[in-house]
Protein backbone atom coordinates (compact mmCIF):
# COMPACT_ATOMS: atom_id res chain seq x y z
CA UNK A 1 0.00 0.00 0.00
CA UNK A 2 1.40 3.35 -1.28
CA UNK A 3 0.22 6.49 0.69
CA UNK A 4 0.52 9.96 0.30
CA UNK A 5 0.91 12.28 3.11
CA UNK A 6 1.89 15.98 3.13
CA UNK A 7 3.52 15.20 -0.59
CA UNK A 8 6.23 12.78 1.03
CA UNK A 9 5.76 9.15 -0.34
CA UNK A 10 5.77 6.59 1.68
CA UNK A 11 5.33 3.09 1.26
CA UNK A 12 3.49 0.91 4.37
CA UNK A 13 3.55 -2.64 4.64
CA UNK A 14 0.92 -4.72 6.15
CA UNK A 15 1.47 -7.52 8.76
CA UNK A 16 1.64 -10.82 6.53
CA UNK A 17 3.90 -9.18 3.59
CA UNK A 18 6.68 -8.91 5.24
CA UNK A 19 8.82 -12.34 3.18
CA UNK A 20 7.33 -10.66 0.08
CA UNK A 21 8.90 -7.40 0.83
CA UNK A 22 12.11 -8.61 1.73
CA UNK A 23 12.32 -11.02 -0.80
CA UNK A 24 11.46 -8.53 -3.22
CA UNK A 25 14.33 -6.08 -1.95
CA UNK A 26 12.53 -3.55 0.61
CA UNK A 27 14.65 -1.81 2.47
CA UNK A 28 17.68 -3.26 1.37
CA UNK A 29 18.31 -1.02 -1.58
CA UNK A 30 17.76 1.30 1.28
CA UNK A 31 17.08 4.21 -0.94
CA UNK A 32 14.10 5.29 1.10
CA UNK A 33 14.86 3.24 4.09
CA UNK A 34 13.93 5.93 6.64
CA UNK A 35 10.56 6.59 5.10
CA UNK A 36 9.25 2.37 4.82
CA UNK A 37 7.15 1.82 7.65
CA UNK A 38 5.74 -1.62 8.76
CA UNK A 39 2.39 -1.89 10.43
CA UNK A 40 2.48 -5.03 12.55
CA UNK A 41 -0.62 -6.65 14.00
CA UNK A 42 0.55 -8.03 18.29
CA UNK A 43 -1.15 -11.01 17.26
CA UNK A 44 -1.25 -12.30 14.12
CA UNK A 45 0.68 -15.47 13.50
CA UNK A 46 1.78 -16.51 10.09
CA UNK A 47 3.45 -19.19 8.44
CA UNK A 48 6.99 -17.83 8.89
CA UNK A 49 6.98 -18.51 12.58
CA UNK A 50 7.09 -14.86 13.78
CA UNK A 51 4.97 -15.62 16.62
CA UNK A 52 4.10 -12.35 17.32
CA UNK A 53 4.61 -8.97 16.33
CA UNK A 54 5.96 -7.64 19.41
CA UNK A 55 9.08 -9.30 18.91
CA UNK A 56 9.34 -8.79 15.07
CA UNK A 57 11.85 -5.88 15.25
CA UNK A 58 14.56 -8.50 16.68
CA UNK A 59 14.12 -10.87 13.77
CA UNK A 60 14.54 -7.89 11.26
CA UNK A 61 17.84 -6.68 13.11
CA UNK A 62 18.80 -10.05 12.45
CA UNK A 63 17.85 -11.25 9.23
CA UNK A 64 20.08 -10.94 6.00
CA UNK A 65 19.03 -11.10 2.40
CA UNK A 66 21.84 -11.80 -0.28
CA UNK A 67 24.68 -10.78 2.05
CA UNK A 68 23.67 -7.51 3.06
CA UNK A 69 21.81 -6.41 6.57
CA UNK A 70 18.49 -5.57 6.23
CA UNK A 71 17.75 -1.47 7.05
CA UNK A 72 15.11 -1.54 9.84
CA UNK A 73 12.41 0.19 8.91
CA UNK A 74 10.23 2.36 10.42
CA UNK A 75 7.61 -0.14 12.65
CA UNK A 76 4.05 0.77 13.91
CA UNK A 77 2.87 -1.97 16.23
CA UNK A 78 -1.31 -2.59 15.57
CA UNK A 79 -2.72 -4.11 19.28
CA UNK A 80 -6.43 -5.16 19.95
CA UNK A 81 -5.35 -5.14 23.74
CA UNK A 82 -2.46 -5.47 25.47
CA UNK A 83 -1.27 -6.02 29.08
CA UNK A 84 1.36 -3.46 30.68
CA UNK A 85 3.89 -6.62 30.55
CA UNK A 86 3.45 -6.12 26.41
CA UNK A 87 3.67 -2.80 26.45
CA UNK A 88 6.77 -2.97 28.49
CA UNK A 89 8.25 -5.26 25.98
CA UNK A 90 6.75 -3.12 22.85
CA UNK A 91 8.69 -0.27 24.12
CA UNK A 92 12.34 -2.56 24.59
CA UNK A 93 11.91 -3.48 20.65
CA UNK A 94 11.54 0.39 19.62
CA UNK A 95 8.00 0.55 19.13
CA UNK A 96 8.63 3.37 21.52
CA UNK A 97 5.44 6.26 20.33
CA UNK A 98 4.25 4.07 17.66
CA UNK A 99 1.58 1.55 19.16
CA UNK A 100 -2.06 1.67 17.78
CA UNK A 101 -4.79 0.67 19.17
CA UNK A 102 -7.69 -1.31 17.22
CA UNK A 103 -10.08 -0.02 15.83
CA UNK A 104 -8.04 2.04 13.54
CA UNK A 105 -9.07 5.91 13.22
CA UNK A 106 -7.81 7.95 10.88
CA UNK A 107 -6.84 10.59 13.22
CA UNK A 108 -5.27 8.81 15.31
CA UNK A 109 -3.22 6.72 12.33
CA UNK A 110 -2.03 10.27 10.70
CA UNK A 111 -0.80 11.30 14.27
CA UNK A 112 1.09 8.18 14.66
CA UNK A 113 2.50 8.29 11.01
CA UNK A 114 3.47 12.37 11.65
CA UNK A 115 5.45 11.13 14.42
CA UNK A 116 7.27 8.25 12.89
CA UNK A 117 7.96 10.39 9.94
CA UNK A 118 9.28 13.30 12.25
CA UNK A 119 7.03 15.77 10.41
CA UNK A 120 6.52 17.64 13.28
CA UNK A 121 3.36 19.26 14.28
CA UNK A 122 3.89 22.60 12.55
CA UNK A 123 1.18 22.20 10.37
CA UNK A 124 -1.05 21.29 12.97
CA UNK A 125 -0.22 22.65 16.44
CA UNK A 126 -1.76 20.60 18.76
CA UNK A 127 -2.49 17.54 16.85
CA UNK A 128 1.02 15.80 17.46
CA UNK A 129 -0.73 14.45 21.10
CA UNK A 130 -3.52 12.12 19.52
CA UNK A 131 -1.47 8.78 18.69
CA UNK A 132 0.37 9.50 22.15
CA UNK A 133 -2.21 8.42 24.18
CA UNK A 134 -1.97 5.37 23.55
CA UNK A 135 1.49 5.75 25.00
CA UNK A 136 0.36 7.52 28.30
CA UNK A 137 -2.35 4.79 29.20
CA UNK A 138 -1.50 1.74 27.70
CA UNK A 139 -1.62 -0.80 30.83
CA UNK A 140 -2.53 1.81 33.21
CA UNK A 141 -5.06 1.18 36.10
CA UNK A 142 -7.55 3.87 35.64
CA UNK A 143 -10.94 4.26 38.27
CA UNK A 144 -13.95 6.13 36.76
CA UNK A 145 -16.41 7.15 39.01
CA UNK A 146 -19.75 9.03 37.75
CA UNK A 147 -23.54 8.23 38.93
CA UNK A 148 -24.75 8.43 35.67
CA UNK A 149 -24.05 4.74 33.88
CA UNK A 150 -24.07 6.10 30.59
CA UNK A 151 -21.19 8.17 30.91
CA UNK A 152 -19.33 5.88 32.72
CA UNK A 153 -18.97 3.12 30.21
CA UNK A 154 -18.23 5.54 27.72
CA UNK A 155 -16.21 7.28 29.58
CA UNK A 156 -14.70 3.81 30.32
CA UNK A 157 -14.65 2.40 26.91
CA UNK A 158 -12.68 5.70 25.87
CA UNK A 159 -9.98 5.05 27.98
CA UNK A 160 -9.60 1.54 27.26
CA UNK A 161 -10.00 2.02 23.68
CA UNK A 162 -6.08 3.22 24.48
CA UNK A 163 -5.18 0.41 26.26
CA UNK A 164 -6.00 1.00 30.08
CA UNK A 165 -7.65 -1.18 32.53
CA UNK A 166 -10.91 0.32 33.57
CA UNK A 167 -12.75 0.12 37.02
CA UNK A 168 -15.47 1.60 37.79
CA UNK A 169 -17.11 3.49 40.76
CA UNK A 170 -20.98 5.01 40.64
CA UNK A 171 -20.45 7.25 43.85
CA UNK A 172 -18.03 9.62 45.71
CA UNK A 173 -18.14 6.98 48.47
CA UNK A 174 -17.66 3.95 46.32
CA UNK A 175 -14.34 5.82 45.23
CA UNK A 176 -13.27 6.80 48.36
CA UNK A 177 -13.43 3.00 49.37
CA UNK A 178 -11.16 2.10 46.20
CA UNK A 179 -8.32 4.83 46.71
CA UNK A 180 -8.09 4.41 50.09
CA UNK A 181 -4.23 3.39 50.48
CA UNK A 182 -2.88 0.88 49.55
CA UNK A 183 -4.09 0.47 46.24
CA UNK A 184 -2.41 -0.34 42.56
CA UNK A 185 -4.39 2.51 40.87
CA UNK A 186 -2.73 5.12 38.27
CA UNK A 187 -5.03 7.53 37.96
CA UNK A 188 -8.62 8.39 38.45
CA UNK A 189 -11.72 10.12 36.35
CA UNK A 190 -14.43 11.98 38.66
CA UNK A 191 -17.35 13.14 37.76
CA UNK A 192 -18.25 16.79 39.97
CA UNK A 193 -21.86 16.99 40.17
CA UNK A 194 -23.11 13.05 41.80
CA UNK A 195 -25.54 12.93 44.86
CA UNK A 196 -25.12 12.69 48.24
CA UNK A 197 -21.45 13.01 47.99
CA UNK A 198 -20.09 15.24 44.75
CA UNK A 199 -16.70 14.95 43.22
CA UNK A 200 -14.89 17.94 44.80
CA UNK A 201 -15.63 16.48 48.48
CA UNK A 202 -14.89 12.79 47.26
CA UNK A 203 -11.83 14.12 46.41
CA UNK A 204 -11.24 16.15 49.84
CA UNK A 205 -11.80 12.80 51.11
CA UNK A 206 -9.37 10.67 49.29
CA UNK A 207 -6.44 13.45 50.14
CA UNK A 208 -7.14 13.63 53.83
CA UNK A 209 -6.30 9.60 53.58
CA UNK A 210 -3.55 9.96 51.48
CA UNK A 211 -2.35 12.40 54.49
CA UNK A 212 -3.32 9.67 57.24
CA UNK A 213 -1.25 7.09 54.80
CA UNK A 214 1.45 9.48 54.64
CA UNK A 215 2.07 9.62 58.59
CA UNK A 216 2.97 5.89 58.21
CA UNK A 217 5.97 6.71 56.05
CA UNK A 218 4.45 6.38 52.22
CA UNK A 219 3.22 9.34 49.51
CA UNK A 220 0.53 8.93 48.10
CA UNK A 221 -1.06 11.15 45.76
CA UNK A 222 -3.61 9.73 43.01
CA UNK A 223 -3.93 12.27 40.36
CA UNK A 224 -7.50 12.82 40.21
CA UNK A 225 -9.22 14.03 36.79
CA UNK A 226 -12.31 16.12 36.94
CA UNK A 227 -14.66 15.07 34.78
CA UNK A 228 -17.29 18.13 34.59
CA UNK A 229 -20.06 18.23 32.05
CA UNK A 230 -19.63 22.01 31.51
CA UNK A 231 -17.73 25.15 32.13
CA UNK A 232 -20.46 25.62 34.60
CA UNK A 233 -20.04 22.90 36.63
CA UNK A 234 -16.26 23.39 37.10
CA UNK A 235 -13.50 25.51 36.07
CA UNK A 236 -9.93 24.69 36.03
CA UNK A 237 -8.92 26.75 38.94
CA UNK A 238 -11.83 25.32 40.91
CA UNK A 239 -10.66 21.91 40.18
CA UNK A 240 -7.28 22.96 41.44
CA UNK A 241 -8.15 24.40 44.33
CA UNK A 242 -10.16 21.12 45.40
CA UNK A 243 -6.57 19.45 45.42
CA UNK A 244 -7.54 17.67 41.94
CA UNK A 245 -4.72 17.47 39.18
CA UNK A 246 -6.93 18.44 35.92
CA UNK A 247 -9.77 18.60 34.24
CA UNK A 248 -11.10 17.00 30.80
CA UNK A 249 -14.19 18.14 30.30
CA UNK A 250 -17.19 14.61 29.48
CA UNK A 251 -17.81 13.60 26.53
CA UNK A 252 -13.95 12.86 26.12
CA UNK A 253 -12.29 14.78 23.41
CA UNK A 254 -8.92 13.25 21.98
CA UNK A 255 -6.63 17.04 22.33
CA UNK A 256 -7.59 17.45 25.48
CA UNK A 257 -7.90 14.23 27.44
CA UNK A 258 -4.31 14.40 26.09
CA UNK A 259 -3.36 17.43 27.45
CA UNK A 260 -4.58 16.31 30.88
CA UNK A 261 -3.63 12.64 30.68
CA UNK A 262 0.24 13.77 29.39
CA UNK A 263 0.50 16.39 32.50
CA UNK A 264 -0.52 13.77 35.17
CA UNK A 265 1.06 10.26 34.00
CA UNK A 266 4.30 9.59 32.92
CA UNK A 267 5.77 7.37 30.08
CA UNK A 268 7.27 4.18 31.77
CA UNK B 1 -26.17 -21.82 -6.37
CA UNK B 2 -24.39 -18.73 -8.14
CA UNK B 3 -27.68 -16.78 -9.00
CA UNK B 4 -28.67 -17.84 -5.13
CA UNK B 5 -25.30 -16.11 -3.80
CA UNK B 6 -25.92 -13.22 -6.33
CA UNK B 7 -29.18 -12.71 -4.96
CA UNK B 8 -27.56 -12.34 -1.09
CA UNK B 9 -25.48 -10.00 -2.43
CA UNK B 10 -27.56 -7.70 -3.34
CA UNK B 11 -29.59 -8.20 -0.58
CA UNK B 12 -26.70 -7.04 1.53
CA UNK B 13 -26.11 -3.92 -0.94
CA UNK B 14 -29.43 -3.02 -0.96
CA UNK B 15 -29.25 -2.89 3.50
CA UNK B 16 -25.90 -1.37 3.52
CA UNK B 17 -27.40 1.48 1.46
CA UNK B 18 -30.67 1.51 3.47
CA UNK B 19 -28.45 2.00 6.58
CA UNK B 20 -26.11 4.97 4.79
CA UNK B 21 -28.95 6.97 4.39
CA UNK B 22 -29.99 6.35 8.02
CA UNK B 23 -27.39 7.23 9.37
CA UNK B 24 -26.74 10.37 7.20
CA UNK B 25 -30.34 11.58 7.44
CA UNK B 26 -29.63 11.16 11.35
CA UNK B 27 -26.84 13.62 11.54
CA UNK B 28 -28.30 16.10 8.90
CA UNK B 29 -31.36 15.95 10.72
CA UNK B 30 -29.06 16.85 14.00
CA UNK B 31 -30.80 13.65 16.12
CA UNK B 32 -27.05 12.78 16.38
CA UNK B 33 -23.72 14.43 16.81
CA UNK B 34 -20.23 13.25 16.20
CA UNK B 35 -20.33 12.06 19.75
CA UNK B 36 -22.41 8.93 18.94
CA UNK B 37 -19.88 8.44 15.94
CA UNK B 38 -17.16 8.35 18.04
CA UNK B 39 -19.29 5.77 20.30
CA UNK B 40 -19.44 3.76 16.85
CA UNK B 41 -15.85 3.67 16.83
CA UNK B 42 -15.29 2.09 20.63
CA UNK B 43 -17.01 -1.01 19.01
CA UNK B 44 -14.56 -3.63 17.61
CA UNK B 45 -13.69 -7.72 17.94
CA UNK B 46 -13.08 -7.32 21.96
CA UNK B 47 -16.20 -5.48 22.25
CA UNK B 48 -18.55 -6.76 19.59
CA UNK B 49 -21.79 -4.92 21.19
CA UNK B 50 -20.60 -1.34 22.41
CA UNK B 51 -23.06 0.97 20.56
CA UNK B 52 -26.31 -1.61 21.57
CA UNK B 53 -25.20 -1.99 25.08
CA UNK B 54 -25.10 1.83 25.12
CA UNK B 55 -28.19 2.74 22.93
CA UNK B 56 -30.12 0.02 25.68
CA UNK B 57 -28.58 1.80 28.68
CA UNK B 58 -29.45 5.34 27.13
CA UNK B 59 -33.01 4.06 26.52
CA UNK B 60 -33.86 2.48 29.91
CA UNK B 61 -32.21 5.34 31.77
CA UNK B 62 -33.80 8.09 30.14
CA UNK B 63 -37.52 6.46 30.26
CA UNK B 64 -36.64 5.90 33.76
CA UNK B 65 -35.83 9.47 34.81
CA UNK B 66 -38.71 10.78 32.17
CA UNK B 67 -41.34 9.01 34.48
CA UNK B 68 -39.91 10.54 37.53
CA UNK B 69 -39.86 14.10 35.66
CA UNK B 70 -43.69 13.47 34.99
CA UNK B 71 -44.32 12.57 38.90
CA UNK B 72 -41.87 15.19 40.24
CA UNK B 73 -43.93 17.93 37.82
CA UNK B 74 -47.86 16.51 38.79
CA UNK B 75 -46.37 17.08 42.57
CA UNK B 76 -47.21 20.31 44.39
CA UNK B 77 -45.34 22.15 44.94
CA UNK B 78 -42.73 21.12 42.63
CA UNK B 79 -39.69 20.20 43.91
CA UNK B 80 -37.46 22.29 41.37
CA UNK B 81 -33.96 20.98 42.85
CA UNK B 82 -35.12 17.55 42.07
CA UNK B 83 -36.36 18.31 38.84
CA UNK B 84 -33.05 20.12 38.05
CA UNK B 85 -30.82 16.69 39.04
CA UNK B 86 -32.99 14.28 36.75
CA UNK B 87 -32.67 16.75 33.80
CA UNK B 88 -29.27 16.90 34.75
CA UNK B 89 -28.97 12.90 34.53
CA UNK B 90 -30.80 13.40 31.01
CA UNK B 91 -28.70 15.63 29.57
CA UNK B 92 -25.36 13.86 30.89
CA UNK B 93 -26.75 10.71 29.55
CA UNK B 94 -27.41 12.23 25.85
CA UNK B 95 -24.40 14.13 25.59
CA UNK B 96 -22.42 11.21 26.13
CA UNK B 97 -24.40 9.09 23.41
CA UNK B 98 -24.24 12.18 21.15
CA UNK B 99 -28.38 12.48 21.37
CA UNK B 100 -27.86 16.55 20.09
CA UNK B 101 -31.09 17.55 19.93
CA UNK B 102 -32.57 15.94 23.59
CA UNK B 103 -29.29 17.72 24.54
CA UNK B 104 -30.35 20.99 23.55
CA UNK B 105 -33.45 20.50 25.14
CA UNK B 106 -32.11 19.85 28.46
CA UNK B 107 -30.60 22.96 28.52
CA UNK B 108 -33.82 24.90 28.35
CA UNK B 109 -35.42 22.46 30.79
CA UNK B 110 -32.86 23.43 33.47
CA UNK B 111 -32.95 26.72 32.98
CA UNK B 112 -37.13 26.62 33.73
CA UNK B 113 -35.78 24.69 36.42
CA UNK B 114 -33.43 26.91 38.17
CA UNK B 115 -36.23 30.00 37.79
CA UNK B 116 -38.58 27.59 39.01
CA UNK B 117 -40.85 28.03 35.54
CA UNK B 118 -43.57 25.41 35.85
CA UNK B 119 -45.14 26.11 32.70
CA UNK B 120 -41.46 26.11 30.59
CA UNK B 121 -41.09 22.84 32.32
CA UNK B 122 -44.03 21.35 31.40
CA UNK B 123 -43.17 22.39 27.95
CA UNK B 124 -39.97 21.47 28.04
CA UNK B 125 -41.13 17.97 29.42
CA UNK B 126 -43.18 17.59 26.19
CA UNK B 127 -41.08 18.40 23.88
CA UNK B 128 -38.10 16.14 25.79
CA UNK B 129 -40.90 12.92 24.89
CA UNK B 130 -40.94 13.66 21.84
CA UNK B 131 -37.52 14.00 21.42
CA UNK B 132 -35.91 11.38 22.90
CA UNK B 133 -38.86 8.83 21.42
CA UNK B 134 -37.75 9.71 17.82
CA UNK B 135 -34.59 9.08 18.36
CA UNK B 136 -34.64 6.30 19.97
CA UNK B 137 -36.68 4.54 17.78
CA UNK B 138 -34.01 6.13 14.54
CA UNK B 139 -31.46 4.09 16.77
CA UNK B 140 -33.16 0.74 17.14
CA UNK B 141 -33.66 1.21 13.24
CA UNK B 142 -30.00 1.92 13.06
CA UNK B 143 -29.12 -1.36 14.97
CA UNK B 144 -31.84 -3.81 13.54
CA UNK B 145 -30.30 -2.62 10.03
CA UNK B 146 -26.84 -3.60 11.30
CA UNK B 147 -27.91 -7.14 12.70
CA UNK B 148 -29.67 -7.51 9.42
CA UNK B 149 -26.56 -6.90 7.56
CA UNK B 150 -24.74 -9.34 9.42
CA UNK B 151 -27.28 -11.82 9.44
CA UNK B 152 -26.74 -12.05 5.66
CA UNK B 153 -23.75 -12.20 5.40
CA UNK B 154 -22.37 -8.77 4.39
CA UNK B 155 -20.35 -6.23 6.78
CA UNK B 156 -21.45 -2.96 8.57
CA UNK B 157 -20.06 0.00 6.55
CA UNK B 158 -18.02 2.15 8.73
CA UNK B 159 -18.51 6.24 8.15
CA UNK B 160 -16.54 8.90 9.84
Amino acid sequence: MNLMIDEKHVEILIAGMWRKWIEHGGAVDGKDGGRILGAWEVDMRDAWGYSSGLNFPSFLRTERHGGKSIICPKLILIATSMTSAECEIAKLMGYADTIIMKPLRASMIAACLQQVIGMGDESQPGREGTGNLQNLLCGKKILVVDDNRVNRIVAAGALKKYGAHVECADSGKAAIAKLEPPHTFDACFMDIQMPEMDGFEATHNIRKLEEIAKESGKIWHVPILAMPADVIQATYDECVRCKMDGYVSKPFEEEQLYKAVSQVLSRT
Amino acid sequence: MNIRFKSRNMEVLRLQQQLIELTNSLFQEGFLDDQFTQIQMLQDEGNPDFVQEVVGLFAEDSERILSELTKALEMEPVDFKKVDAYVHQFKGSSSSIGAQRVKAVCVDFRAYAETENKEGCLQALQQIKQEFFAVKSKLEALLQLEQQILAAGGSVPMME
